[in-house]
């Protein structure tokens, strides 16, 4: 049997899950979705260091994980 | 819609449950000789049913919606974005929408769903999925490149089950007019 079409254009089911999750918290109503969306929403920082000093630092949030269309 | 009701015919292999197929009985016998399924339907940040009896449930597949009852073949299914139907008894039925997961289904015929987002059906605000159909039918229809393509298609896919399971209709010729 032939993949799932996501898996076929490139996506993985991490990446697929999280983005019909996502398109579930949007839609729900004002009160549920507050706590839906702290669910969601994640922070991490990655900072590399060398000889004690710090090299160089990455933030990512949820909005930077989440594939998008690119914008035309 | 497509149901996927199979006995077991293992009957042969596993002698334990040949007894338990001689105590069938006419759906009307309620109670004791009633046959059922243990069901258990978790999210990652909630317990919704632990161990729960329940007469059927109804699963969106991937490939297609299945009923599950007691004695259903054992599977681990894919779930698509859609509704969890939960039928406790031939009166009580409860709906839930989930985002996508995994139902596996056991020998000794229990069976867990696994979601990443559950809710019941009323949580769902019918503005909002009609906006998101709105708005992926359009970035669905201006996507080139495939990869761009399958993601307006995940927010297109999801928001029509969205609008399926709380009765939103969105007409194409409606929206043009």
């Amino acid at each position: 049997m032939a993949q799932q079409f996501w898996r076929v254009a490139g996506l993985t089911y991490l990446e697929y899950v999280n983005l019909t999750s996502s398109h579930l918290r949007n839609c729900l109503k004002d009160k549920f979705k507050v706590a839906a969306k702290n669910r969601e929403a994640f922070a991490s920082t990655y900072t590399s260091f060398a000889n004690g000093k710090e090299v160089s630092t990455i933030n990512i949030t949820y909005s930077d994980v989440i594939p998008t269309p690119k914008k035309n | 819609m497509i149901r996927s009701i199979v006995s077991r015919t293992s009957s042969l292999i596993n002698k334990s449950s040949v007894n338990t197929f001689a105590r069938r009985t006419y759906a009307t016998d309620a109670g004791a000789n009633e046959e059922l399924l243990t069901f258990s339907f978790m999210v990652p940040h909630q317990v919704i049913f632990k161990d729960k009896k329940v007469q059927m449930i109804t699963l969106p597949g991937a490939k297609s919606v299945m009923g599950v009852l007691k004695h259903h073949v054992p599977n681990i299914a894919e779930l698509k974005p859609g509704v969890v139907a939960i039928q406790h008894d031939a009166n009580t039925t409860e709906n839930y929408f989930i985002s996508g997961g995994f139902a596996f289904i056991n020998p000794d015929a229990s069976c867990y769903v696994n979601a990443v987002e559950a809710v019941p059906l009323d949580q769902i605000d019918p503005t909002e999925v009609k906006n998101g159909l709105q708005k992926y039918t359009q970035l669905y229809n201006e996507a080139v490149d495939e990869k761009d393509k399958a993601i307006a298609l995940i927010g297109l896919e999801t928001h029509q089950h969205m609008a399926h399971a709380v009765g939103v209709t969105f007409s194409l010729a409606a929206e043009m007019s």
